[in-house]
């Protein structure tokens, strides 16, 4: 942690503005990673500011030796989002899932198909690919979807990942491993579950 | 897709190239920023609780008072 944000925190302990420094510096951050694990944008809102609320009501147990303040962040989103989905379990809801089925709230970035068939088609598959994609990412466990969303929509290294995760560098790169694999295998149960769909009368 | 016990080099960079697509950077609306920030520098301060129900506390204490009686069972005079 720089010694700026050093500083921050330990006045955020007791000051409510510099709180909200920290909190401006992280919210995009959080709400990321909030929103890939639920799937949804009213979700993610209402449990990104549950995990600044959180973070304020526990600053001051919050000792920065050894662990960043932004890894402590993402342990308690990663918390709220783990208490959220037990909760919504009982409803049936799937986040990734909804993530797939809500293009037009966060879409993917433009392909510049208008006006041509043949890029409007490809256009289409890229979005059935990705909801496939992030269908069979919900079907990971959930230590290993919270690792490819720290790793892909945060960009974290394998060593900040382990401080979050509380893991080694070594048990972070053989999860990952672990996951692509598994990744893999969904991904073509997936395609098949979606070939059988599409070719009923 | 055939599922294979091991994963190429070949295989993780189109694993990772799908995902880093897959995974489009999204950003919060800036009302929602704003609006949960008003309502965080106003949220009611929480309480401490009290140090008599400080978990630890409470536990030294159980243990001292288990502690003191062993030793008074175990020193006790014979009948």
């Amino acid at each position: 942690m720089s010694e700026n944000e050093s500083e921050l925190v330990r006045r955020a302990k007791t000051d409510r503005e510099a709180f909200g420094v920290l909190y401006e510096r992280y919210v995009t951050a959080i709400y990321r990673y909030v929103y890939y694990r639920v799937g949804n944008v009213e979700d993610a809102e209402d449990l990104t500011a549950r995990v600044f609320l959180r973070a304020l009501n526990h600053i001051h147990r919050y000792d920065e030796r050894g662990l960043p303040f932004s890894a402590w962040l993402y342990r308690i989103a990663h918390n709220v989002v783990v208490n959220f989905h037990r909760d919504q379990r009982r409803h049936h809801l799937l986040s990734l899932e909804a993530v797939a089925e809500e293009p037009e709230r966060h879409p993917a970035p433009a392909q510049h198909s208008e006006g041509d068939p043949e890029a409007v088609d490809q256009a289409l598959d890229a979005a059935r690919a990705r909801e496939q994609l992030l269908r069979a990412i919900r079907r990971l466990p959930e230590d290993r979807q919270h690792l490819l969303v720290l790793k892909f929509v945060q960009g974290l290294s394998n060593a900040e990942i382990g401080m979050i995760m509380n893991r080694s560098e070594g048990a972070v790169k053989s999860l990952y491993h672990r996951t692509l694999l598994q990744l893999r295998t969904l991904m073509a149960q997936v395609e098949q579950e979606n070939r059988i769909s599409t070719s009923k009368p | 897709m055939r599922p294979a016990a091991r994963l190429t080099d070949a295989d993780i960079a189109w694993l990772e190239a799908r995902l880093r697509e897959a995974f489009t950077p999204v950003v919060p609306r800036a009302e929602f920023i704003a609006d949960a920030r008003q309502r965080l520098l106003h949220a009611p301060a929480r309480p401490k609780p009290p140090r008599a129900f400080n978990p630890t506390v409470l536990l030294a204490v159980v243990l001292a008072l288990l502690s003191l009686v062993a030793a008074l069972w175990f020193f006790r005079r014979p009948q």
